[in-house]
This record gives structure tokens, sequence and C-alpha cells, in this order.
């Protein structure tokens, strides 16, 4: 994680190798009952992964003769760290995860070799021309944030039956804080 | 109020558009073995006169109607065509949609009635009556009419009954609150409804809810007309959600005094604040307050027809009169939704998520129970009527009261309907002072069964009857 | 010692989602919408989307063609361009679509005017059918907070800052002057609890 860089998108779109796409369906449907591979990344905060193709022709478009043949692979995340830093991170925490995914993917080089893996991603990049991102936090300031939101209900719940002068007491002692230090 | 539609009351089923206004009523789920038998079963119905929604210069002293599950449907020989076209939420088990709904822990549907939710109800009867006595033998002979010939098997029915001042067991007035329709007569002429039944226009304007958003085959709020599977089929119809709510009235006074204890309010100050009205009925965002003390009985008091018109913008944006969390601001926000400025018209975004609600109690009063029926099963037979069951109803239940993040409430639930996910607290805003915050406890209304069902018009029904969609 | 707070059993939010629909541009579609992206980079305010506050990241993207690897992959291009856009938000689906053609309608129709089949913003029930018919359902979510909303968030975060001040002024301040303090922090701050 590159601390204090603000949550930034990458997205990479990857042909799928024809005859794996269902394959590549059933493996995401897999993903979902087990570890992620995206928690070992602390700068993660979403990730996905969507098989897309033609799109479907519906009223008031027009019709398409040659319709798109291959399925493809898109990959979003959005992460504290610029879109290279991600990937490498991607790339050395969860290498063999990341193989079982883009092994569907035409000419996938394999998380092993590092200079080939950058280049595919980067090649099959897809530049994002606007975006938006409700907070500027990192990951870990979130879950910092909610957790410490939890801790405040707590003794907001307890300090409404107390006596002002004993708020502060309390306070101290809900938060592990002492009078006067650190 | 002008009608922009004429809708051929004749046609739509009773008991949706006006309650009924009798006291009793009792619900009988049926199971048919052959097509055959489902569709005699619906012609001994109609034989016995199935009511339609026209009024009588003088009350009827019973009344009948029949709703049809998706199971129904398929028994009573609807075409595969057909029934893949009904919106999905119909189309799978009612137990399927409970976990989203809030059903989990006690109320998971394991824990449901037998055969509830299960697609084993094809349709359910439900016949109101003006006593007890004269319920007792529309049951009866309802039960020997459907059950003639051994074909359908009737399950055990469901009596429900008005309680004394129109309150539910928790001491609530209730049922007072219902959407204007558009182009639907008014019961009390004299007595306008549209403000505070309707939907809120621009600062202080009403319009009558559009009557596509309960029946059928008429425009909705966005201009749509519903008609699938097929119009002649759905139009003049309606969905109906039947929910059996167990309600335990000990726990619930048992919060009360904890929360009273906890926030130094008065019991019956919280008690509104938890609701949204005084137990009469009286609205908070029109009386924030009044003279009572903890002897003061406020549901033995109740008003004929409580106050209804009212709006939470811009006078009780904060929530200081009615609590945002408050269970009528949940289940009907109003204006009440906002998006910071974004939104000018927020009536609009409550407009497509209204329901009419003819549900009724069942079970004894506890204060009238003898000790040994004190721990026998009380509670709502909650029943509602909407175009859309996934759009109205389950947005209600499931982004509005088992969740609070639409009212900026995060995982504080409905207090009345928490369940055991739910932050087990609620915020009570109070104007110049932090918040109060009450304990919420879980399962204070478990859910004991639900189905939902189609309540076709009465055309409708006979051409079920004669085999006209297979 | 710190106090020790019952550990905190969280569920997954069942109305956190996420939408990828992909749209084919009329022919003025890529240099109409280089415009409004360049628009809302000068004004940012014209998103709108801030005070929904129910979408936590969003992307909109033109691809007009795919890199080609090599074989077995073909070689071949969208007929016209497409406009990817993808969302994660927090909300039911429905309500969420409402509000924002409700709210930001301009916004919208901006953006997918230039899309073929766009329906305008005039119909909720249009808008949504539009975006489940060329929405792509096969996919995998990772989310590193699936228990929290964006309302959520957006409270911690608040609440987090005042947390400093509050801190430092209990280890500086004596009980009559910290309850006074802890007071404000809960008039301004108890909403996002």
């Amino acid at each position: 994680m590159t601390a204090g860089w603000p949550p930034t998108p990458v997205a990479v779109l990857t042909p799928v190798l024809p005859g794996r796409e269902v394959d590549l369906v059933g493996h995401l449907g897999d993903m979902r009952e087990e570890p992620s591979p995206f928690a070992a990344l602390e700068s993660t905060h979403v990730a996905r992964l969507v098989v897309i193709g033609q799109v479907r022709t519906i009223a008031g478009m027009k019709k398409v003769k040659r319709p798109l043949r291959m399925r493809y692979l898109l990959f979003t995340a959005v992460a504290n760290s610029p879109a290279d830093v991600f990937l490498e991170e991607l790339r050395s925490t969860s290498g063999p995860a990341v193989d079982e995914v883009w092994n569907h993917c035409v000419r996938y080089p394999g998380h092993r070799d590092e200079t080939r893996f950058h280049e595919y991603m980067r090649q099959n990049s897809v530049d994002a021309q606007q975006t938006f991102r409700a907070y500027d936090a990192t990951v870990s300031e979130v879950r910092t944030a909610l957790a410490l939101r939890r801790r405040h209900l707590s003794f907001a719940r307890k300090a409404q039956a107390l006596p002002s002068s004993e708020i502060h007491e309390a306070f101290l002692k809900h938060f592990g804080l002492s009078a006067g230090g650190d | 109020m002008a009608a922009t539609c004429a809708i051929d009351l004749s046609d739509v089923q009773g008991g949706i558009l006006h309650g009924y206004r009798l006291e009793h009523a009792v619900h009988l789920s049926l199971h048919a073995g052959t097509t055959e038998a489902a569709r005699r079963c619906l012609a001994r119905l109609l034989d016995e006169g199935v009511t339609n929604a026209l009024r009588p210069d003088s009350r009827p002293s019973s009344t009948l109607n029949v709703a049809i599950t998706y199971a129904g449907f398929r028994m009573l020989g609807l075409s595969p065509v057909l029934l893949d076209r009904f919106p999905l939420v119909f189309r799978q088990e009612a137990r399927a949609r409970a976990p989203s709904l809030g059903d989990v822990g006690v109320s998971d549907p394991q824990n449901w009635e037998a055969h509830s939710g299960t697609g084993h109800v094809q349709m359910t009867v439900t016949a109101y009556a003006d006593s007890a006595a004269l319920l007792d033998e529309r049951t009866t002979s309802l039960r020997d009419l459907l059950t003639d010939g051994g074909e359908v098997e009737v399950l055990p029915a469901q009596q429900t009954h008005a309680l004394p001042q129109m309150v539910e067991h928790f001491g609530f007035a209730d049922g007072g609150s219902q959407p204007c329709v558009e182009g639907v007569p008014v019961s009390d002429p004299t007595r306008s409804t549209v403000a505070g039944g309707g939907i809120p226009v621009g600062r202080s304007g009403w319009s009558p809810v559009k009557l596509g958003e309960f029946i059928l085959g008429y425009a909705d709020e966005d201009g749509h007309v519903a008609e699938d599977p097929t119009s002649i089929l759905v139009r003049n119809g309606s969905y109906v959600v039947h929910r059996k709510l167990a309600q335990d009235v000990v726990a619930f006074e048992a919060s009360l005094d904890r929360a009273a204890a906890e926030s130094g309010l008065p019991r019956e100050l919280v008690a509104a604040k938890v609701i949204g009205r005084w137990r009469d009925g009286v609205p908070l965002v029109l009386s924030p307050s009044r003279s009572i003390d903890d002897d003061t009985d406020l549901s033995k008091a109740k008003e004929p027809t409580p106050a209804n018109d009212f709006r939470y913008l811009p006078h009780d944006r904060d929530g200081f009169a009615c609590p945002h969390g408050a269970h009528i601001r949940r289940v009907n926000p109003r204006d009440a939704i906002v998006f910071g400025d974004r939104v000018h018209d927020t009536g609009r975004l409550t407009a497509r998520h209204r329901i009419i609600r003819r549900g009724m109690p069942f079970g004894a009063p506890i204060d009238d129970a003898v000790s040994s029926e004190k721990d026998q099963e009380r509670g709502l037979m909650f029943i509602c009527y909407n175009a859309d069951i996934e759009r109205q109803f389950e947005t209600i239940q499931r982004a509005w009261c088992t969740d609070g993040d639409a009212f900026y409430l995060g995982e504080d639930q409905d207090f009345l309907l928490a369940n055991e996910r739910s932050s087990g607290k609620m915020t009570i805003p109070v104007r110049g002072a932090p918040p109060k915050f009450i304990t919420a406890p879980a399962d204070l209304v478990v859910t004991r069964s639900m189905e939902y069902l189609f309540a076709p018009s009465i055309r409708a029904l006979h051409r079920l009857a004669a085999g006209r969609f297979s | 010692m710190t106090e020790e707070v019952a550990p905190t059993i969280t569920f997954p939010r069942p109305t956190n989602a996420a939408i990828t629909m992909i749209t084919p541009l009329e022919w003025w579609g890529v240099p109409w919408l280089r415009m409004q992206f360049q628009a809302t980079r000068l004004f940012p305010y014209l998103k709108g989307l801030e005070q929904f506050r129910s979408v936590y990241f969003s992307r909109w993207s033109i691809v007009t063609g795919f890199h080609h690897n090599g074989p077995p992959q073909i070689k071949e291009r969208p007929r016209t361009p497409y406009l990817v856009w993808e969302v994660l938000y927090s909300a039911e689906t429905g309500p969420y679509i409402e509000s924002f053609l409700t709210g930001i309608r301009g916004h919208i129709k901006r953006l997918w005017d230039s899309s073929q089949g766009f329906p305008g913003v005039d119909s909720v029930t249009d808008m949504s059918r539009y975006i489940a018919d060329l929405s792509w359902a096969d996919s995998y979510d990772y989310w590193a907070y699936r228990d929290a909303s964006v309302r959520m968030i957006l409270s911690g975060l608040e609440v987090s800052k005042e947390h400093a001040f509050l801190t430092s002024a209990a280890q500086s301040c004596g009980p009559e002057e910290f309850a006074t303090i802890y007071t404000g922090f809960l008039r301004r701050r108890g909403g996002d609890l």
C-alpha cells in the first residue's frame, strides 16, 4: 500500500480463451465460496471480475451484423495504490489464485514472469474517462472508522445514564486512556 | 376528486380498495390434488358469491374473497407460457424470499407453520363476518363446501378478530392511515383523505396515489400498466401478501420500561417515539408533547379517526418530533427520504412504495386472557395489497424496516420488527441536547407464516374456474 | 487498559451491490461524452453523486477495441464504441435508480443520451429494464468492508475526525470541561452513531 494514496481505479480487459468461457464463469462462482485472493491485499477496497461480450440488441438499438465472437474478462478494482503497484501486490501476494482466473485468458503469461505479467496487464488495461469516489480514506482508515463508530456508540449508550461528573473517567476507561498522558 | 380512469368496481374483489369494517375474519388455505378439483373448488366459491368492491347501501353481514398463489395458478392449469410471465418474486416460494425480509433466527421459515411458503398452499379463502358467532358458522360452512368430495385439503383455519377500539396487541391504534387512491370513491365523502393519504407534492400539496399502484391494468406512478402474464387474467386484480406475525406483548412492555429508564423519558412518550404516533393514533409530528403521566392509558382513548394530514419536511427534518427510525416513518416515509438537497420533490421517492393494509389481530388480548391463555400466541395477521410485491411490500420490509440506511440509521432496524441481526438500539433525537439511545430488543414480532397471492378480478375467477387460461 | 467491548458480529449487507452496464454508442457518442467528462472534470458538482451518499465508487470508460494478444484471440472490435459503466453502491437497486433519476436526471441524460436504446429519464421502470437488459451478471465481487454502507462509512469517518480531539481533551481537561465537550460531540455526531 502506498501510504495516503487516494482510492484509485484499475481496469483490465482480457480475452477469454475460446471454449473456456463456461469454465471461467464456473470458477467465478466457486471463488464466492472460498477466501478471497484480494483479502490479503490491504490496499484493496473493492475488486470485481465480470465476464462480458456482445451487448444484447434491445428496442431502439441498431442490429449488429457482425457481433463479437469472443468473451472478455473485465477486472476492475479500487485500491490505495497506483495501478502498477497494486498489480504487483496482487501478483506477488496472490499469484496462484490470480493464475487460476487468468489462465482462462488468451496468452496470459502467469504470475511468475514479473515483466511479462505487468506487460500483459498494461497492454490490456482500460482507462477510465470519469470516476467517482465517496471518500479518500484508505481501507485501514475505513475499517478503523467503522470500529471507532461502534465503540463510540457503546460508550454513548453507557454515558447517557451517568451523571456528567462521571463521564470523563468513564471515557478514559472505555478508550484505554489515562489523564494527562498517552 | 375527479376520476381519471373508470374502474369497474363490480369486477374488483372487495376488501381491497375499501375495508369491510367487519370485525371478524377467517382465512382458509387450500391445497387441491388435481386441476379439476381446483377448478371445481373455485366454481363453488363463485356460486357461493365472491364479494366485489361495489359498496352496498347497508354493510353486509359477511363477505367472501379468494386469492391464489403461483402454485395455485399452476394447479388451475395456467399454461406454462403464462406461468413464466408472472414476476419472479411471485414465482418463487415465499420461504425463499424470507431471509432478505429479515426472517432470520426465530422468524426463520424452518420455524414457520407447516406448509407455509412452500408452494403447498394454492388458494386462500377469506371470509369476514359481523359477529364471532357468524364467523364460526361461516368457517364451518366454507370448510364443508370446500372439502366436499375430499378432493381439497383445507388447512387449519386462521381466525382474526378486531380488538376493542381498533388497536393491535401492543396497544396502538392501527389501520387508520391508508393510501388515498385516485379515482376511487372515498368511504366518507365529507372527509378528504388525500392530504396525508396521498403523495406529498411540492412544499404543501398532495396528490392521490395512482390506481395502478394497487390494481393491475391501470397506470401506476411511473405511467406503466402492469399486465403480465396477460391482461385478461390480471386486470382488476391485485397482489396480496399474507404474513402471520406473533407479538410478544410482555417483552414489548418490558422493553418500554427499559427504554424509559435508559432515556429518562416518560414511558408513554417512549412508546410514541417508537411508533411515531401516540397509542390513540395522534401523530407525534402534529402533537410532539402531551400532558400525560405513567398512569395515562391512551390505548383506551382512541381518536375516532386519527389525524393523518402531516409531512415530515421541513419542520421535522431532524426527527425531534417523530424519530427517523419510528415505525410509521419507516413504513410510509411520505416526504422524508432525502438525499441532501439533491432531490426537491422527495414525495416521489415513496410514491411507488405504498401498500394498502387490511390486517387484523388474532388471539385474545393479553389483559383479557385468563392465566392459561396468557402464553398463547397473539399477534397480527398482516395483509397488504399492491401491484408489485417486490417494489412495494418488499422494499418497505427489506429496505426501510429491516435496515436503517435509507434514513441514515445504519444497521438500526424498526423497533417493533428487529431481528437478531439488528444493531439493538434506536436513536431518539432530542432538540437542543444529545440524542437518546434506547435498547431495541430482537424478536418482539416473530414471523409465523407468509404467502404471496394474487386476488384476481371476478371475471378472471370465472375464467380460471372454466379453465380458460390453459 | 481498554475496556473490552463485546465483539460485534456484523453481517454482509444484502443491499451492497454492483452493476456493470455496457451500452453501444451512437455515432456522435464518443465526442459528446468526451465533452461531458471534460465538463465534470472542470465542474465536479455536475456529477451530483456526493449528496446521495449511496455510491462507493463508480467509473465510466469508452471502449473502442481490444488489444490483440495473438492467437487464438480473434481480431475484432465492437461495431460501435461501448460505454462501460460500473458502480458499487449501498442501496436497494430500485430506490437507487429512482433516486438518481429524480435527483440528477440532467446528468443521467447527458451521459446516456448518446447510448443506443436509451429510454430517457422519465420512467424508472424503463430505466430499470434498460439497466437490467444491458448489465452483466456473471461476476465475482470482493469488498473489504461488506458490512458497511457508504453512509455508515462517512459517519464513521466523521466520528474518527472528532475522536482525536476528544481523546486529547479527555487527557488534558477536567471532568466538568470534558463533559461539556463530550455533550457537544454527541449533539453534533450522535446521529452518526
